[in-house]
């Protein structure tokens, strides 16, 4: 297996021992002989062709061992490697490794490298193999990490590319939260770059989004988010909210009775919410209280103790 | 979408109908039983109010689909009467899941934990412990020993270079944590003295200029990173202000948009770091600054927070999610379960979300009642991090948390003063502290420690 160099001079890094220990792993004699020299030459600091190709032999073993990667990336930067063939394996094993982390912690680290010795690296590049990484989970966190630190390093904010993919991923499924927190990241990640202007537009957006599909966290989240941060009254989605709650938080009447229950018509536990929220902040303490009442006994009970804890401190 | 598709959709949707109208009546029966269960499955299992879903996407199938299964398993304990044994708890099977995996000898598969053997003896001897109630007669004084090994051989340049997650490895964070965590599961506190100063020197090489802390030399930093340094430390009684120093501005900058924290500022809200963070700031804050609510209320927005991490609990399943739009996960019953135990203690309120539902899901769908051990959720297998944090999201479920408050404490963080008390009196395993993870009693011994270490300074 290590045909191609000679490691006979390496006394190995005893990875197993002798003696019994907790949980201990039955390691394969591939395995534990090339950790146990590759953990050797690392130790001797060792940056050699043998010792780059030993390291590729280790990753192909076990991705996750971050040592190795640590290792690696010593080795290249001494040996001068090029760093864009690097770019090209590393691609490879994160497709074999959906789940690995390492690897992309790994791709930041070259790229930097990459820049810091003045070639030069385009963003998009990367897109390939994001898109490829997506198809497999489409909500792949380290991807997506990975996807946000191009925008925040390349400066890729309102990106035209990047808006249009972002779009494209919500209207696969509108339920992505991922692709949601991208976009947040993509318009409000800069904060020069906001204006009243986008976040009008980005309500629309939003608000359509919630028409297409009522009973979404994300849209809604997305939406509370917005006013949040741009200090917007709620109140401006009054209107908005009782398209999809309606009929009894309007209702005077605090009383729980059979006829309000049935102009009931609520398609969505957050517009439902939202309502309470905005009838909070217009201080309009008896509905805001009868719709935290309706959330916790019938739209939203697995919440209760949540919803009661609203409501005992409205002022 | 092809005609196979449709057609199994539509297959799927009758089922669905019928099982729908079937299940109404049941609940009915449920609703009207004295029990608490009962009342507890009838709201559950009830969607005359749930909207159905109008687009379908990948998020709703998969859903839909986990959410069957699970609702599967209620109905079937709502149809057995009485429904009392719906909390069955196999302490004895736990046990030996978790003691022999300890001294097993693992099958070469094993090798993907081979970068995570500090992880493996937390995993394991934290489940013996939480498992064993006040009963410590596992740690015999061999596995103390065997435990005390096992870890030293991580040990890099007598810790001036860190703990890492196997011999011969770089030191690790992460790694670190999880090692310090069991020597004070094992009682080992003579190498955690000897490892004091060589890990503050490798702390303060971790450190970044941005206030957070490298995972290893050249890995990566976010705020389970920080939580790791910032826990290590606190068992070591070194944490000055040098190593905390623009943490809590770090920190700040992590909170997303939805209220829970990200792995670095701008990223996806996430259970695992919202803990984390969550978790720092109680390292951090101590009662003589200020109530824990209002000192938190200065950095983020708590509104926020609280919804983010309430919205975790799923209806039908009980169990809580990681992210927004994403599958119920026992480990969560820990991180967000811990989170929200933290929410309560800053709130000063006793639940604030529902404990029982949380149990139902722990006890019926995630334990094995076969092997022992507990999985993410049912189909899966069980393992030795969903066994761990499982058991300590029972424990969570199982108690309420105020804080102790008396003078000569008052330096010390918040984390160090948690008090436990049971929700109810049949108590299945022991109170963990939210922040650390592990028993109540070993955190106090590490508290008098930590005192010593104080007066010291
Ligand atoms: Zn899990």
């Amino acid at each position: 297996m290590t045909d191609t160099y000679n490691y006979d001079d390496v006394k190995p890094v005893q990875i197993r021992s002798d003696e019994p220990e907790l949980c201990q792993i039955l390691y394969d004699d591939e395995y534990e002989h090339t950790m146990g020299i590759l953990l050797a030459l690392m130790r001797d600091k060792e940056y050699s062709e043998r010792a780059l190709h030993i390291t590729e032999q280790g990753i192909e073993l076990l991705a996750s061992h971050y040592t190795i990667w640590y290792y690696r990336f010593e080795i290249l930067t001494t040996l001068n490697k090029n760093l864009f063939d690097e770019l090209d394996w590393v691609e490879q094993i994160a497709l074999e490794n959906q789940k690995n982390y390492q690897i992309w912690n790994y791709r930041q680290l070259l790229v930097e490298k990459i820049i810091e010795s003045g070639a030069d690296f385009s963003p998009y590049r990367e897109y390939p193999l994001l898109g490829e990484m997506l198809e497999e989970d489409v909500k792949n966190h380290h991807v997506w990490s990975y996807r946000k630190w191009l925008v925040e390093r390349f400066d890729l904010f309102h990106a035209p590319k990047e808006v249009s993919f972002v779009n494209s991923k919500i209207d696969e499924d509108v339920r992505n939260n991922s692709a949601w927190t991208h976009r947040h990241f993509l318009l409000f990640g800069k904060p020069s770059l906001v204006d009243e202007t986008l976040v009008n537009d980005e309500v629309e957006y939003v608000k359509m989004k919630i028409e297409l599909c009522p009973q979404n966290a994300s849209s809604w989240t997305y939406l509370l988010g917005i006013y949040r941060r741009a200090k917007k009254p709620l109140g401006e989605l009054h209107e908005f909210c009782l398209q999809f709650a309606n009929g009894m938080a309007e209702s005077e009447s605090t009383a729980d009775t059979d006829e309000s229950q049935d102009k009931a018509e609520v398609k969505s536990s957050f517009a439902l919410e939202m309502l309470a929220r905005i009838y909070v902040e217009q201080k309009e303490i008896a509905k805001a209280k009868r719709a935290y009442t309706l959330l916790a006994d019938k739209y939203d009970p697995i919440r209760k103790n949540y919803w009661e804890y609203q409501k005992s401190v409205i002022v | 979408m092809t005609k196979d598709d449709i057609n199994s959709r539509y297959r799927r949707r009758i089922s669905y109908l019928t099982t729908l109208a079937s299940r109404s009546l049941k609940i009915n029966d449920l609703r009207n039983m004295d029990e608490d269960t009962g009342k507890l499955l009838a709201m559950m299992l009830d969607d005359t109010y749930t909207d159905p879903v109008s687009v379908e996407t990948q998020t709703s199938i998969d859903q839909e689909e986990t959410e069957e299964s699970i609702t599967n398993i209620y109905e079937r304990i709502g149809s057995r009467k009485p429904v009392k044994d719906a909390f069955c708890f196999e302490k004895e099977l736990h046990y030996d899941y978790a003691l022999s995996s300890l001294n097993s000898q693992l099958p070469s598969y094993f090798r993907s934990l081979d970068a995570n053997h500090g992880w493996m003896i937390y995993w394991l001897c934290n489940s013996l412990d939480v498992v064993s109630g006040p009963d410590s007669s596992w740690l015999t004084e061999e596995l103390q020993g065997s435990v005390r090994r096992k870890i030293e051989r991580n040990i890099s340049n007598e810790g001036s270079d860190g703990i890492g997650g196997g011999k011969g490895q770089l030191g690790h964070v992460a790694s670190c944590y999880a090692s310090l965590l069991s020597l004070v599961i094992a009682d080992e506190y003579s190498l955690l003295g000897k490892l004091r100063n060589h890990l503050y020197s490798w702390f303060l090489k971790l450190k970044r200029k941005d206030g957070s802390f490298s995972m290893h030399y050249g890995g990566e930093s976010d705020t389970r990173s920080v939580y790791c340094v910032l826990l290590s430390a606190t068992i070591l009684g070194i944490l000055d202000e040098r190593l905390s120093e623009g943490v809590i501005e770090w920190l700040n900058r992590c909170q997303t948009y939805e209220g829970g924290f990200a792995g670095v500022p701008g990223t996806e809200a996430h259970g695992g770091y919202t803990f984390c963070a969550l978790a720092s700031y109680l390292l951090l804050l101590k009662p003589c600054d200020g109530s824990l609510y209002a000192q938190l209320a200065k950095n983020i927005d708590m509104d926020l927070l609280v919804r983010w991490c309430v919205m975790r609990q799923h209806k039908a399943e009980g169990a809580f999610s990681g992210r927004t739009n994403k599958l119920v996960d026992a480990c969560y019953s820990f991180w967000i379960g811990a989170s929200l135990a933290m929410i309560e203690l800053a709130l000063q309120k006793s639940s604030i979300f529902n404990r029982d539902a949380l149990r139902l899901y722990i006890l019926n769908c995630s334990q094995s009642t076969h092997s022992g051990g507990f999985k993410d959720k049912p189909g899966k297998v069980v393992d030795f991090y969903h066994t761990n944090y499982t058991l300590c999201g029972l424990s969570i479920a199982e108690n309420q948390f105020s804080f102790i408050s008396d003078k000569d404490s008052s330096q010390l963080s918040f984390a160090l003063l948690v008090h436990t008390s049971p929700v109810r009196n049949t108590q299945s395993i022991s109170p963990v502290n939210p922040v650390f993870g592990i028993r109540m009693d070993k955190v106090l011994k590490c508290r008098e420690h930590a005192i010593d270490k104080y007066v010291s300074l």
